[in-house]
């Protein structure tokens, strides 16, 4: 008898613990819905994804988009990740080496705005391939997944994950500069936290 | 009836709790176990053998010795809510799917002792691989690549003009995407376990029946190939229209040739085993 009272005593503790019966679904932040398809000069239009991105995203966690610049008519796609779920935000890397782009050079810059990103400069079909990306919490950015989902572990442990964690990523190719690319990324990181935090 | 409930109503309960703790993880199981492109859609087909497996050795179970045992469970049962709490809390999903089956050997050694969950650890481990235990979505993109890269190096030498940038094998004006459906992990894993669930039913020692099983990871891995460099060929005589039937089929038959090895290595074991003990 006492043994099954000390086995029904772990799994309450258990319940208790995670608040499991009480426990409920954070809202999605639609994000296609509330980010703007105009920033500054340039203007967006979504790109419909590969079937296999339902496989594993929620239809309301992302957006593709194709921004062109109306100046320069320039072109950089915009891919953002907004999540409360850790398994739906992986490594760029897994997915570009998958479609034969070649990193050739990785660096971490620093934006004016504080904005930590990963900026590579790499090859496909022997044309230059820019890939920019960050990780964000709404409280930091980060370059290096591992600590970014050391930061996602803490915060949900505490609960302390009010926005949601988010990718975002930004590639172009061919004749673009890297400036304009990375001057891209700080309007596209104003625009989300305002949205975002915003709300 | 009532007296009977009452024997048993902290096992009752005990699985009520089990239930409530995993309310809201049990859809999401069933619906991978239904879902024939998921990695677990052999999951009810594991059930109902685990469920045979209960039935051919009932009367062996009720035979063995229940001594339950604090030293031996407490390490589990802990472990099974530390992991439990970890994945809740944290969102490591992974970890949630583990508990289970942790917390069930727990509550076997706390009840049972440890004679009766060596006689239930076959089932057990067997029910831990129809959850979601490993995040295998994270090794499908290395096999899609090994197979594409094999699958190349296959057409070139029946020289096939063909190379692959990534996952995407370009066959003269044709490409051919080894799509994640495509890494061969599906078959893999299922290939794994319908080889566990025969290595039962063969008579032979369990390095054997162990190597059998393993077997059938280099096999999957060969016949996913095997059946992309078919497509392959067909794309390149045929054109696109109609690859994705015609590599559906292809997959079918290829599954089929695979059992067909099982089968046919499974008896040279046992040949093998019956020349060892006739020797003897």
């Amino acid at each position: 008898m006492k043994n099954k009272i000390i086995v029904l005593v772990i799994l309450i503790t258990a319940l208790f613990l995670t608040g499991t019966p009480f426990k409920k679904k954070q809202e999605a932040v639609l994000i296609n819905e509330i980010f703007p398809y105009e920033l500054s000069s340039w203007h967006g239009e979504d790109i419909e994804p590969d079937e296999a991105v339902y496989g594993f995203l929620d239809k309301e966690e992302f957006l593709f988009r194709l921004y062109k610049n109306k100046e320069t008519d320039k072109y950089i796609s915009l891919a953002i990740v907004l999540t409360q779920r850790r398994d739906h935000i992986h490594d760029p890397n897994i997915c570009y080496n998958g479609q034969g782009i070649s990193m050739d050079e990785q660096l971490d810059k620093i934006l004016d705005d504080s904005l930590n990103v990963k900026f590579i400069n790499g090859q496909k079909n022997a044309k230059p391939y820019y890939i920019t990306y960050w990780y964000t919490d709404f409280e930091n950015s980060y370059v290096e997944r591992a600590e970014f989902m050391k930061k996602i572990t803490l915060s949900k442990f505490f609960n302390k994950s009010k926005y949601g964690f988010g990718i975002i990523v930004l590639t172009a190719m061919g004749e673009i500069k890297p400036e304009e690319i990375t001057a891209f990324a700080s309007e596209v990181n104003k625009a989300l936290e305002k949205q975002v935090k915003g709300l | 009836m009532l007296s009977k409930v009452k024997n048993y109503i902290f096992e009752i309960l005990i699985l009520v709790v089990l239930i409530i703790l995993y309310s809201s993880y049990i859809p999401v199981w069933i619906s991978l176990w239904s879902d024939f492109d998921s990695f677990y859609a052999f999951g009810f087909f594991m059930l109902a053998f685990i469920g045979y497996l209960f039935k051919e050795n009932f009367e062996e179970y009720k035979k063995i010795e229940k001594k339950p045992s604090y030293s031996w469970s407490l390490p589990f049962l802990i472990g099974g809510l530390i992991l439990y709490m970890l994945g809740i809390r944290a969102d490591f999903e992974y970890f949630v799917s583990l508990s289970l089956p942790v917390f069930i050997a727990g509550i076997i050694l706390m009840l049972y002792g440890p004679k009766f969950f060596k006689a239930m650890l076959f089932p057990l481990i067997l029910f831990a691989f129809v959850l979601p235990v490993f995040p295998l979505h994270r090794i499908t993109l290395p096999m899609q690549l090994f197979s594409a890269d094999l699958t190349t190096h296959l057409l070139t030498m029946f020289n096939i003009n063909a190379f692959n940038e990534g996952n995407i094998i370009y066959i003269e004006q044709y490409r051919v995407a080894v799509v994640p459906g495509c890494s061969g992990l599906k078959s893999l894993y299922s290939l794994f376990f319908i080889g566990v669930i025969y290595s039962y039913f063969i008579n032979a020692h369990l390095i054997k029946k162990i190597l059998f099983v393993f077997s059938s990871i280099p096999l999957a891995l060969f016949m996913n190939v095997l059946r992309i460099t078919v497509v392959g060929f067909y794309v390149l005589y045929n054109g696109q229209e109609n690859a994705e039937h015609f590599h559906d089929d292809v997959g079918l038959v290829v599954y089929i040739l695979s059992f067909g090895v099982i089968f046919l290595i499974s008896r040279l074991i046992e040949e093998k085993q019956k020349e060892d003990i006739d020797e003897e």
